[in-house]
């Protein structure tokens, strides 16, 4: 935290040392983040340009009010947000249904987004909708704070804590094995992974 | 372990590496922003006492009497500018070790000096005099550990749980200055007021005394170095004073090493440093009635904790229990619990109106409240009975 407030503080003051800082500190966390939100590799690294891009134009004018980690995964999960808005519209899907990588998700390469151990879980992710998947990854890998999430995703706390619920009970059932929700899952040849841990840039 | 625990643990374990393409055209935007990145190094030097003083807008009207009068009585000198706040504690900020003489003083007991030696990113070691201790801490690592060498003995402390964004500051004074001071340059609501000249052992040097909620905190610096010469930090019932300062000396890092002399007694303890919850706090009252014979803490201050000590020595002496090391470090212990529930009081905001009604509460009455706050963004309040349930109630159902 006093690290974070002194990077800040050098940042605002010009120091490309302490910009360079903040960047290394936060990249793997920011990426990884995306990812789970977009499961697409490739648009989760242009997420996190595209956030470092602005804060590098917030210099002089920023202040950091809560922890500079929340800030810039607030960020990323705005801008992933407005990415999949954006795929929206261009294929007129409805939120809930849209998965950016809809198209291969069965792919061994699309669910080894995040190494073999976890493609079972990288799969099932993909399966929630959106809205549902970014409170679940935004809380249980950020950190986030319900309240906090609500007030990003303009809903009250109550229909975000109730996709959370929903997130954990489908992902539970996939998990599982539940055939109701497994069907689909156990289909793709789940040994079929590759490139464990690496991330797959398509 | 509840299923979602299973599920989130899976969750955390997920890792991506940033390609090396990724971190090239970051490294490139930022190279490529030279001019933008250029021209904010001017504040680096910028003098801003006089933003810092006008961003409160109490101190506009006596910001601006003061100056009148220090110009009516010849205060500042033509053509001797008075350096400003942000160039002299800019050492503090940028200083990648330091050492300084620190004396303590609390409310009650003797006072404590120590020789430090700071280095980043949050390091330190104390040389205690009176106690011929030497501490050594590294919060990023989380350890602290205390050499006693007339005993050949080594005191250990572990924090756990530490979460990733919590200040660690408390536990080092340079860090806690560090954050200060950039806490009252960013910060709406703290003030920096000029203080004028003072002879502190023969050199003139000038003073600024820094004031936030929690901030209570006095620099005084040569006007010709710029340098610090002496900083008071009040927090609580302690103050600190910091005096014979020098910044970015040589230190080896083996003077920061964590590693115990293979000849030492080692008595290590685990804290846990995670975030207080209301569970600490309802923790602490059980903990203080089974210590003081049913009783809850007369007041929510400080002081109360010397009066726990006092009473479980005169306790101990009654019974003819000798104090030992271990009964010692069993107190400690105990202490840290009720700490825990102190840091989840300190940590709410003053819009939680917390009330602490518990004095003359014998524990176990369910009917009277002793403690209520009011969480953030909550319609009602939370109320900690004498029996320590916990129920929310109305804010028109609380108790005179």
């Amino acid at each position: 935290m006093l690290e974070d407030k002194l990077l800040i503080w050098k940042f605002n003051r010009g120091s490309r040392e302490a910009l360079r800082g903040i960047y290394e500190k936060y990249k793997d966390d920011l990426v990884t983040l995306a990812a789970a939100l977009l499961t697409d590799v490739n648009l989760a690294e242009d997420v996190v340009h595209d956030v470092f891009v602005s804060f590098i134009e917030s210099a002089r004018k920023f202040r950091l009010t809560g922890s500079l980690k929340g800030y810039l995964a607030t960020c990323v999960a705005n801008n992933a947000r407005n990415k999949i808005k954006a795929s929206q519209r261009r294929y007129s899907a409805t939120l809930d249904e849209l998965n950016p990588a809809a198209a291969d998700s069965d792919s061994p390469e699309h669910r080894a987004i995040f190494g073999e151990n976890l493609s079972r879980l990288s799969y099932a992710l993909e399966q929630l909708p959106y809205e549902q998947r970014e409170v679940l990854i935004l809380h249980s890998y950020s950190g986030m704070k319900f309240k906090k999430i609500a007030a990003q995703q303009k809903v009250s706390i109550n229909t975000v804590q109730g996709r959370y619920r929903y997130a954990m009970d489908k992902l539970r059932s996939m998990l599982n094995g539940d055939p109701l929700h497994s069907r689909r899952f156990a289909l793709p040849n789940e040994a079929a992974g590759g490139n464990a841990g690496a991330g797959v840039r398509k | 372990m509840r299923p979602a625990d299973n599920i989130n643990q899976l969750i955390r374990k997920l890792k991506l590496k940033a390609s090396a393409d990724l971190d090239k055209r970051v490294h490139d935007k930022i190279t490529r922003a030279p001019a933008k990145l250029n021209r904010k190094e001017s504040a680096l030097t910028k003098p801003n006492i006089w933003s810092n003083i006008m961003k409160n807008p109490m101190t506009k009207l006596a910001a601006a009497a003061a100056i009148i009068i220090a110009a009516l009585i010849g205060f500042y000198t033509i053509g001797s500018p008075t350096p400003a706040f942000a160039e002299i504690v800019r050492p503090f900020l940028t200083a990648r070790t330091a050492t300084f003489k620190m004396s303590m003083n609390v409310e009650g007991a003797p006072p404590q000096n120590f020789d430090c030696m700071y280095a980043e990113p949050i390091r330190m070691r104390q040389i205690s005099k009176e106690q011929d201790a030497v501490v050594i801490s590294d919060l990023m690592k989380g350890t602290i550990v205390t050499l006693v060498p007339a005993q050949k003995r080594a005191y250990v402390i572990e924090m756990e749980n530490m979460p990733e964004d919590q200040d660690q500051s408390g536990f080092n004074m340079f860090a806690h200055i560090r954050n200060h001071i950039l806490d009252a340059q960013e910060s709406e609501d703290a003030s920096v007021e000029f203080l004028g000249e003072r002879k502190i052992n023969g050199l003139t040097t000038i003073g600024y005394h820094v004031s936030k909620p929690g901030i209570d905190m006095t620099i005084w610096a040569d006007p010709e170095t710029k340098l610090p010469v002496q900083l008071t930090n009040t927090t609580g019932p302690a103050t600190y004073t910091i005096s014979d300062i020098v910044f970015d000396v040589e230190l080896d890092d083996a003077l920061f090493s964590l590693e115990i002399p293979d000849d030492y007694i080692v008595h290590t303890r685990q804290v846990d440093a995670s975030e207080p919850t209301e569970d600490d706090l309802v923790n602490l009252f059980r903990i203080w009635a089974e210590h003081m014979d049913g009783n809850l803490p007369s007041t929510f201050e400080m002081s109360v904790i010397t009066e726990f000590m006092q009473y479980q020595r005169k306790k101990m002496k009654d019974q003819g229990i000798e104090l030992t090391e271990e009964s010692v470090l069993e107190l400690q212990d105990i202490i840290q619990e009720i700490n825990r529930g102190g840091m989840f009081v300190q940590a709410l905001l003053a819009e939680s109106d917390w009330h602490y009604a518990g004095k003359d509460v014998k524990f176990g009455d369910a009917d009277t409240a002793i403690f209520w706050y009011r969480p953030q963004g909550s319609a009602t309040y939370r109320v900690i009975y004498g029996d320590l349930h916990v129920a929310d109630v109305a804010p028109e159902n609380l108790p005179n």
